[in-house]
């Protein structure tokens, strides 16, 4: 299928004819994605009866455009309350939940949402027209590139625990032994699982996540009558529309953070499993790399919202990548979205693109068209979405927990899991008072079970040979980006400290 | 040594950081790291090699961790002290009590139901963290159970745990 001006102008105009199922979709993705536990896929499987009964075209573009907004809606608590709703948020709180302390929660949510839809729009763009490519990345990553990738990601816990480097690598770790937990990948024995047979899978991640962040977020609260610092208090009550402007503009003058971040989203995204959490901490830890001020980051620094969001979005449009040209779901979401293409008897992989290209296509620029109302939908709601963090945490902690522990219990209908959550949430109030970082433990808790699998399978293949991690020659590309990325920053440090140290000597000394 | 009775000069106990609490989730997660390898100890090496690298690594930084808090003691700088951890006395029963409730929610929610585990706990706890304004200790949690009623279960159909509450409203809707 050519896709000429006529062409995509027809797609787009058949997508935007689809505004009344787009604009409810929307809306909805953004209140699943803000509740912690309730992903897309949750949504999508509740609804599952409608998408089946409808036209195969109207359910595909509610769920494109319920997943692509939830990613969304995932930063908005991240934001407001330090509680991501969705685990490709959790790298938000390090620099959205800080500006909306200091009463800049506004402008912190403007870009959210701004670089989340431009960072959606440029990689929905991309994809439309660089599908083949992409669909061969694919090839390409193997279970070695995938380990570097990973570790790429793990590195972020020795760059957000900057103030104590020992207690941030305690903490990594700690994520790890717990990430660790759970039948292994090769004989299915049980590791370290208590006998609870609950946790034979493994840690779920969602309740850790909602204790790691939203249960000790509450525990400490009450603390203060007020999520708000007292100069934040000043800001908020004098908040006007023009910060939504500021944040819009801010947005923009960093055009380019956008677009580049989001494409690490995309590409991370095209990879099955690897899923946003990754895209969305790899994405902050470069933008922190390759920034002047490194040492901003985790105090409210922009830049620090815009690189996870627009990777966080990213994602959406490479997990159609797979899905599309391979019939191979890239996570959750997208293998019930195969369960409801499957049903209406659609063709998955290269047939689908001779059978029905207007379909293929269709879907892409569906998410195109879906980004385009979420803007026009979203971004006038920051101005009353700040006033949250003027709530009371008398009735604030109370309702998080209430609604957390939800969360926590949805996905698999466990009551344990709410157990487990309170478990995290005891040992996230005891990190945040003792300055271990909650993000640290919940990276390893993430990709401690990755890596290892990719780990696994790699000297599997190999026959156990560990040097099968330096076999390939974009694993060696990729180890020497990581050992750059990991040096960098003290390598920059000692420069500029002789820099400084040169510049104090007398002139005859130098 | 400083006179800590003269005017104006901090006490030496004042001046060291309380670093007492630093050392239980470290002490904690090394714990558990000797509890996995017991439960690994007997399992194939493939099954074992990540938990076993991952427990080495923890020790060792553990380790690292207690020498450099012992000799920061040693230093002055920092002792075992706890208090600076807790919240202050007034601010500990209501801490204590807000995660005591939590505990008696997730315990009570299979025989109360969702709805009226929602509507006790949002009441004591707002009592606890000293709401008195009697409209909202009457109106809120109520308005607040019935909304978490109305979204996850009638909308959402989440199969939360059921109780009397939830009997009664899904006779009358």
């Amino acid at each position: 299928m050519e896709l000429g001006f006529d062409t995509l102008w027809a797609l787009f105009a058949h997508s935007m004819s689809l505004w009344w199922i787009i604009v409810p979709a929307v809306l909805l993705g953004i209140i699943m994605g803000a509740i912690p536990g309730f992903a897309a896929h949750n949504t999508i499987i509740i609804l599952l009866p409608f998408t089946l009964a409808v036209d195969v075209e109207v359910g595909l573009t509610f769920m494109i455009a319920l997943y692509a907004a939830s990613h969304l809606g995932g930063g908005i608590p991240a934001i407001l309350v330090n509680i991501p709703g969705t685990g490709g948020a959790a790298a938000t709180t390090l620099d959205g939940h800080p500006m909306a302390k200091q009463g800049r929660a506004q402008q912190a949510l403007v870009l959210c949402f701004t670089a989340s839809v431009f960072g959606g729009l440029v990689t929905s763009v991309a994809t439309l027209f660089a599908l083949p490519w992409l669909a061969r990345v694919g090839y390409y990553m193997h279970s070695v590139e995938m380990v570097v990738v990973m570790l790429f990601a793990l590195t972020l816990i020795a760059v957000i625990a900057a103030r104590d480097t020992l207690k941030g690598l305690i903490a990594g770790f700690f994520g790890l032994m717990l990430g660790s937990m759970g039948a292994d990948h090769i004989y299915a024995a049980p590791r370290g699982t208590f006998g609870f047979l609950e946790l034979f899978d493994g840690l779920p991640l969602i309740p850790a996540l909602i204790g790691l962040f939203a249960l000790s977020e509450a525990f400490v609260m009450i603390e203060q009558g007020t999520i708000l610092s007292e100069s934040g208090q000043e800001r908020m009550k004098r908040a006007r529309w023009s910060e939504t402007v500021d944040g819009l503009i801010l947005s923009l003058r960093n055009w380019w953070q956008i677009i580049w971040t989001s494409l690490i989203g995309l590409v991370i995204g095209v990879l099955p499993g690897a899923g946003a959490s990754i895209a969305a901490f790899v994405a902050y830890q470069q933008s922190r790399l390759f920034s002047r001020t490194p040492e901003r980051y985790g105090t409210g620094h922009p830049q620090g919202v815009i690189a996870p969001e627009a990777a966080n979005n990213g994602v959406t449009s490479g997990t159609l990548v797979p899905l599309l040209t391979l019939g191979i779901p890239g996570g959750s979401t997208a293998a019930v979205m195969l369960i409801v293409l499957q049903y209406h008897g659609v063709p998955m992989g290269p047939r689908l693109f001779i059978e029905k290209p207007a379909m293929a296509y269709g879907v892409i620029m569906s998410m195109v068209v879906a980004y385009i109302f979420m803007i026009a939908t979203i971004l006038p709601m920051a101005r009353y979405m700040s006033r949250v963090t003027l709530i009371s945490t008398r009735y604030l902690a109370p309702l998080i927990v209430c609604f957390t522990l939800v969360g926590a219990f949805a996905p698999r209908e466990y009551l344990f899991d709410m157990g487990i959550a309170l478990a995290f949430g005891l040992i996230g109030y005891l990190a945040r008072k003792t300055g271990y970082h909650v993000a640290a433990i919940l990276i390893g808790v993430i990709l401690g079970p990755l890596v290892e699998q990719s780990y696994l399978r790699a000297l599997r293949l190999s026959g156990g040979d560990p040097m099968v991690l330096f076999s390939s020659t974009l694993g060696n590309l990729l180890w020497a980006l990581l050992v750059v990325s990991v040096a960098a920053p003290y390598l920059h440090a000692w420069i500029k400290a002789r820099r400084s140290a040169r510049a104090e000597l007398p002139s005859e000394a130098r | 040594m400083s006179d800590s009775s003269s005017a104006g000069a901090v006490p030496e106990r004042n001046r060291q950081r309380a670093a007492g609490a630093d050392l239980i989730l470290p002490l904690l997660a090394a714990v558990y790291g000797v509890y996995y390898l017991w439960t690994i100890r007997d399992f194939p090496w493939e099954a074992r090699i990540n938990g076993t690298f991952i427990a080495l690594v923890l020790w060792a930084l553990v380790a690292v961790l207690l020498v450099r808090t012992w000799v920061r003691i040693r230093g002055g700088e920092e002792s075992l002290r706890l208090a600076e951890t807790l919240p202050p006395r007034s601010q500990r029963l209501q801490r204590a009590g807000f995660i005591a409730l939590t505990v008696a929610d997730i315990a009570l929610v299979p025989l109360t139901g969702f709805t009226l585990s929602v509507w006790l706990f949002m009441l004591f706890s707002m009592l606890l963290l000293g709401v008195r304004e009697r409209r909202i200790l009457i109106l809120l949690p109520p308005l607040v159970a019935l909304i978490g009623y109305g979204f996850f279960v009638r909308l959402l159909d989440t199969r939360l745990p059921f109780g009397p509450l939830e009997w009664f409203l899904g006779r009358i809707v």
